[in-house]
């Protein structure tokens, strides 16, 4: 069997037995829920949602250059599953799955007997399709279970395990060029934790810690594994004040050669709320982190503080100020001693107005200096501006609006290069009183101009993104839901992107719907005219809603 | 009792009410007043306006209300200087006590819960590149605990911890680092020094595209005119094309680069 063939043959296995188990689960979560009510003697009380699919799908081009089609599958879907329910002696069940496809898995399943003890499984499964072959050649899996024990109100106890597993074919990240990951992903990270936290008047106290294991199956030169210690004092001390603390250290070591990082971080936050119109904190963080490999140590040191403070009862503001001070300690290799250190100060304002109980105004600016005369080298940190405003509220009785604008930009001064990010996003939900239920109509217009500038190279796109929702039930018990979003990106880049969404649900007996949903992808790179791609998908699904609360609704 | 519509609706969820007294016994242990806070008004007078309730409840009060029986990392960075809360953004602003529908006794599916408010974050999940949140992959919290005032959009452990979950190829310690990849470095920013977290119109998230995306931070002395140019429109990555980290060279080589004679054995050996 080739390489690829034994390759492809574990990734369906795989995924068919990862099936298997969420199938299990979800029939675990329905037995357990029924047979606990029946040894109770007493109503199950429980409600969910289940949603069944079948899709078929039209598509020509490149599958892999729109996103929003990756993982589409012809066939059987499992939409939605939730199932949340109190068994005997008000112990709980919640179960959530989404999309489960030939491709892909996402869910859990949570069980708590409430105050003692809770656990949680998760699992998640995706396989993307690459440019050339169609076909799905790289998963990624992640797989976990949490558990927290209470054995009394003041204490708990908790520990997971986790295994992420990346499998398949990889392509280069810019060019065809590879990095030293190769040519195929082939990786594991194994990770555990416990943990144990206190409670007492409103205060708490935790310290966990965690291993981690990282394995490469093509380069054994890339094994290494990792601890970290965090711990973490929380709560109220007196008069308005509180406390926030942690401390944080980090192993990480290689297994051929036994070098290290090692990271320990110290941090604190000091919240005083004398009054119900003022609130002021102060922080300091100090990190350390030696690294065996590259014979550097760095210190990095942040502290700083802000205010914010009700003027009247519809005006908030805010001040933030922050200090940073970045220092690599020369050991032996480092030639220029004295030209290591990065120091830079942030600022922050802004502002809240509520005009009314329904109209809302934001104003937030954020800047960042760096002063480099320390430092000497290749590259240079930058500086950042952020602007950031945004209007909300409502115009009359039916159209809810927010308008919003951003401005971002950092630059380097010596290097004169200067990165930009302009976007002004106007977002409308209307919503006119017709009927019981009344039809909701959400528009939103966004453009975003990305300039960048440098000495030789300038690089400019404008992004022009449109969407249009309709949510409508003409008749009891029947919605429908149809829409649109376009994507232009103009300038350097000339790219076209669509997605239309057309559906309708009829509940045709209590509880129970039917429904049709029709999807267009389209995608077309008209610079490069390689990736362009275009889809027709259909779905026929069946749902079925229970329990007291979703009857209410 | 006056209020048994409450009291049904919470049966089935982790705050169904106890009928006992307070015992600090596990299992017994949520009571109205837990969260409505100061009930001796309403009990003399049982009006509507003597009543305790959550939408008149200031935000910092909701919180330390929620705070002596929750005290995750995600309510204890809340209440260090979050902008959350800032803007009177309070737990039951997401959260649904009362008939809750969502995992996580949430009013909506988390996402669509974020990106309400967050609109022109939904945008840029529409770009051409963009990590797959409206696709069902991914959820908001998967990356994001709170927010800080200040520039770290994660938590107090930093972002090199969230986006190596998945990611892990890129977790090092590398023996030769590229500098912005690690907040620890004095280039610090992570992993968003070159990418955007939500999308981008580049490929692969990228800021800026090709050779671009490395000027914002590189000089790069005599790469434009040497050898007469001929390496003046290639991208950079065709020879440093261990862009994360190297295990073989200070200059993010790989190891088929630096076989080739102008690296082993040339001008350019190291």
């Amino acid at each position: 069997m080739e390489r690829g063939d034994a390759r492809s043959a574990r990734t369906t296995g795989g995924f068919l037995i990862f099936r298997g188990v969420s199938c299990a689960l979800c029939l675990a979560a329905f037995c357990a829920l029924y047979v606990c009510s029946a040894v109770a003697q007493e109503a199950p009380v429980y409600y969910g949602y289940i949603k069944l699919g079948m899709v078929a799908i039209s598509q020509y081009g490149e599958a892999a250059s729109m996103r929003e089609s990756y993982n589409l599958s012809n066939g059987l879907t499992f939409n939605k599953v939730i199932l949340n329910g109190k068994l005997a002696k008000n112990n709980m069940i919640s179960l959530d799955i989404e999309n489960v496809t030939e491709h892909q898995m996402n869910g859990s399943l949570e069980f708590a007997a409430s105050g003692i003890f809770d656990i949680r499984f998760d699992g998640r499964r995706l396989r993307y399709l690459q440019p050339d072959s169609g076909t799905p050649e790289f998963s990624r899996e992640f797989k976990g279970v949490t558990a927290n024990l209470t054995p009394r109100r003041w204490l708990t106890i908790y520990g997971g395990l986790s295994s992420q597993d990346k499998h398949g074919d990889r392509v280069a990240l810019l060019t065809d060029g590879l990095d030293f990951t190769g040519t195929t992903y082939d990786y594991s990270t194994q990770t555990r934790n416990i943990g144990t936290e206190i409670r007492w008047k409103g205060r708490s106290a935790e310290v966990g810690y965690e291993w981690r294991e990282f394995e490469s199956e093509n380069n054994s030169l890339l094994n290494r594994g990792g601890r970290r210690l965090r711990a973490f004092v929380h709560g109220p001390v007196a008069g308005g004040l509180s406390l926030s603390a942690s401390y944080i250290e980090d192993k990480s070591i290689f297994d051929e050669t036994g070098d290290l990082l090692h990271m320990r971080s110290y941090s604190g936050t000091l919240t005083l709320v004398p009054t119900k119109t003022l609130s002021v904190s102060g922080h300091v963080n100090h990190k350390n982190t030696r690294d065996d490999l590259t014979e550097i140590s760095s210190r990095i040191l942040t502290a700083g503080g802000q205010a914010s403070v009700r003027l009247h009862t519809s005006l908030t503001t805010q001040a933030g100020y922050e200090y940073t001070r970045r220092t690599e300690v020369p050991v032996e290799i480092l030639v220029i001693e004295d030209k290591r250190e990065v120091s830079s100060n942030a600022f922050l304002v802004g502002m809240t107005e509520r005009f009314s109980d329904r109209t809302k105004l934001i104003l937030r600016y954020r800047a960042r200096t760096t002063d480099r005369t320390k430092y000497e080298g290749l590259t240079g940190p930058f500086d950042t501006d952020n602007f950031v405003s945004k209007l909300e509220g409502w115009a009359g009785t039916y159209v809810q609006y927010s308008l919003a604008f951003e401005d971002r930009e950092r630059s380097n001064d010596e290097l004169l290069s200067k990165g930009r990010v302009t976007g002004f996003t106007v977002f409308a939900n209307v919503s006119p009183a017709l009927g019981q239920h009344p039809p909701s109509l959400r528009l939103s217009a966004s453009t975003f101009r990305s300039k960048f500038t440098e000495q030789r190279l300038d690089f400019l796109t404008d992004n022009i993104l449109l969407s249009a929702r309709l949510n409508y039930t003409p008749l009891k018990g029947l919605n429908t839901e149809a829409g649109i979003t376009h994507v232009d990106v103009r300038k350097d880049l000339n790219i076209r992107k669509d997605i239309v969404v057309a559906s309708l649900e009829y509940e045709f007996v209590s509880g129970y719907a039917v429904g049709l949903k029709y999807d267009l992808f389209s995608y077309d790179d008209l610079l490069t005219y390689r990736g362009n791609y275009a889809a027709n998908v259909v779905t026929l699904s069946l749902s079925r809603k229970f329990g007291s609360d979703y009857s209410e609704e | 009792m006056c209020h048994e519509d409450k009291a049904a609706n919470l049966q089935g969820t982790p705050h169904a009410l106890s009928s006992k007294n307070k015992t600090g016994k596990v299992g017994i242990r949520v009571f109205c007043q837990d969260c409505h806070l100061r009930p001796e008004k309403h009990l003399e007078d049982p009006s509507v306006e003597t009543a305790s309730r959550a939408a008149d409840m200031p935000a910092a009060e909701m919180l330390a209300a929620c705070s002596v029986c929750h005290s995750s990392q995600h309510l204890r960075e809340l209440g260090n200087g979050n902008p959350h809360l800032a803007n009177g953004i309070k737990c039951v602003s997401c959260h649904k006590i009362h008939r809750p529908n969502e995992p996580g006794l949430l009013k909506k599916p988390s996402v669509e819960l974020c990106l309400d408010c967050h609109r022109s974050v939904s945008e840029t999940f529409n770009l051409p590149s963009h990590h797959p949140v409206k696709e069902g992959i991914l959820k908001c919290t998967d990356c994001h605990i709170v927010l800080s005032a200040f520039d770290s959009p994660f938590s107090v452990e930093g972002a090199r911890p969230i986006c190596v979950k998945c990611h892990n190829e890129y977790d090092g310690p590398f023996p030769y680092e590229h500098g912005a990849l690690n907040d620890y470095t004095l280039e610090e920013h992570g992993c968003w020094t070159c990418h955007e977290a939500h999308g981008s119109s580049n490929g692969k998230l990228l800021k800026e595209p090709d050779r671009r995306l490395c000027l914002q931070c590189h000089v790069v002395p005599k790469h434009f005119t040497a050898h007469g140019g001929i390496w003046a429109d290639r991208r950079c990555e065709e020879c440093h094309s261990d862009v994360h980290g190297s295990y073989s060279s200070p200059k993010l080589f790989n190891e088929d680069m630096l076989s080739r004679p102008c690296f082993r054995a040339g001008c350019h050996s190291e």
